[in-house]
């Protein structure tokens, strides 16, 4: 018994080395192919996004129709080490590991931990890079301006940039500034800087989308269309046939 | 007499205007009944709810589903079968194919990273892919916040803000789209098919999050008819991996929409 144990072994022993001789290799160029190795010599390759395998020929170099490899296919990796994926929610912001709470106190919403920028309106700068002081200055400093910062979403633009060029901005201002609504209807647009961040900012006020014109109340003027002819109130006859009664009596007087 | 009809006329006119007024401040001082239900008023735009107008798309044709095919589980183009449009439409001239890096390891992590860096105009993220490819591959959480900082301080650009999660929240993942960020995820196996249906290490990109779809775009198969159409419960399993996702999500705002006149 001892002895066929021994022999096993022996045989496992021999036979390993065997296996190990195949070899799946990678491409530096072709992440999508490994190369089965046998003995330092290519024999073949497995496509790991369509998933099948062909030999190769060491002699003529010529590749076989699809078949089954020799051995177990090789891991589909892509560049991913998901071993190091922890399990668990863990939060990272710019590299250090913070709270989920943390995340929420930094970036100020207590719902969201991306900042929810949907329902803003569009501060576009469309220019050469001395115009980014407008983003990246006059925004965030400029008192002007500086109530607008959380309100709005801004960013600067070269003019070759592709998502201005291609998708139909204006970049030919000095610089070009866009508001845009969240739909993207353009709501102002300027070709200059022309009266700076005041005359952006009162722009911006006149825009604020929390502002609802039909609230507004003209105290200087009364609008008679708000009134006649769809709100006529049963006054208005009565008062008519009054003066009319009264005209006719002070005609038939004299 | 007669000198007195324009004086009556005029005194007429004041009394109907008084009351007029009159009447109207009753209106507003007395007690307004329940008004009966009324279909509830669009909200005027713009507004925290205003619906996103449909996207002109200067870059590339649009690509329809095929008839008949699911809502989820499709390979398809930009628009949807219903017509949904992607939140962040890439353009297709940079769609990036996954190479390898110096040891031939894949770099699907960097490749997913251009590509958002490229949408969210970020710097960091846009030129890290290629920097890569002269270093070993491979990605993890760890490794991504090493690679920013070493590629950064080599090239002289500024710390990008940037979030990383791991676990199973799709919340996160739905609001960067939603606000047009373009977040890279894992990606475990194909829905569809690809991959000969196969259990995969992969990071892509989401470009559309909502209830009804997520969207996937694998630098494995670039191109504006290459995204993969999924449900929210496809997504999760194909994230998640059954165990834990993790996603990368550049703060950087996306692009602005188009712009067209308000009256269109």
């Amino acid at each position: 018994m001892r002895f066929a144990f021994f022999g096993l072994a022996v045989l496992l022993a021999l036979a390993r080395p065997a296996q190990a001789q195949y070899e799946w290799r990678s491409f530096a160029d072709d992440v999508n192919q490994m190369g089965l190795y046998h003995e330092g010599r290519q024999i073949g390759a497995y496509h790991l996004v369509e998933d099948y395998y062909r030999p190769l020929d060491p002699l003529t170099l010529q590749w076989g129709e699809r078949c089954p490899p020799p051995i177990a296919p090789p891991r589909r990796n892509f560049g991913l080490i998901q071993e190091k994926i922890r399990d668990g929610d863990h939060y990272s912001l710019n590299g250090r590991e913070v709270s989920k709470e943390q995340i929420q106190q930094v970036l100020g919403d207590a719902d969201r931990r991306v900042p929810d920028d949907s329902g803003k309106i569009r501060l576009t700068v469309i220019g050469d890079p001395n115009w980014r002081s407008i983003v990246d200055e006059d925004l965030p400093k400029h008192p002007a301006l500086a109530s607008w910062k959380d309100k709005i979403v801004a960013a600067w633009y070269p003019p070759n940039h592709w998502a201005m060029a291609r998708q139909g901005f204006q970049t030919s201002g000095w610089p070009t500034i866009y508001l845009q609504a969240p739909d993207g209807a353009v709501l102002h647009r300027q070709d200059d800087y022309q009266g700076g961040a005041e005359a952006l900012a009162e722009v911006l006020r006149k825009l604020d989308p929390h502002y609802k014109p039909e609230k507004d109340r003209d105290r200087r003027k009364v609008d008679l269309a708000r009134w006649l002819p769809s709100r006529v109130p049963w006054s208005v006859p009565l008062v008519l046939l009054s003066a009319a009664a009264l005209l006719f009596f002070l005609r038939r007087k004299t | 007499m007669k000198n007195r009809l324009p004086l009556l006329l005029l005194l007429s006119a004041a009394v109907l205007a008084a009351f007029i007024v009159l009447e109207q401040f009753e209106r507003e001082l007395a007690p307004v009944p329940p008004a009966p239900p009324v279909p509830t008023p669009k909200p005027l735009c713009p507004g925290p709810n205003c619906p996103r107008k449909p996207k002109p798309r200067p870059w590339g044709k649009r690509f329809v589903l095929p008839v008949g095919s699911l809502a989820s589980s499709a390979i398809g183009g930009e628009i949807g079968p219903d017509g949904t449009e992607l939140q962040c439409p890439l353009p297709g001239e940079f769609h990036t194919k996954n190479t390898g890096g110096s040891d031939g390891a894949g770099l699907c992590v960097y490749c997913s990273m251009k590509h958002a860096g490229i949408w969210q105009d970020d710097p960091v993220f846009a030129g890290l892919f290629e920097w890569m490819r002269h270093h070993p591959g491979g990605g993890y959480p760890a490794k991504v916040d090493r690679m920013i900082e070493q590629f950064r301080r080599e090239k002289g650009l500024p710390q990008p803000n940037y979030i990383q999660v791991e676990g199973t929240d799709l919340e996160i993942l739905k609001a960067a789209c939603r606000s047009g960020r373009m977040p890279c995820v894992t990606y475990s196996f194909s829905p569809t098919g690809r991959y000969g249906g196969q259990r995969i290490a992969h990071m892509v990109n989401l470009v559309h999050a909502e209830d009804k779809h997520f969207v996937l775009l694998d630098n494995n198969y670039p191109g504006i008819s290459n995204y993969e159409w999924l449900s929210a419960d496809e997504f999760k399993k194909t994230y998640t991996g059954g165990r834990s996702g993790w996603a990368i999500i550049p703060l950087r705002p996306g692009p602005p929409l188009p712009p067209h006149n308000e009256s269109e």
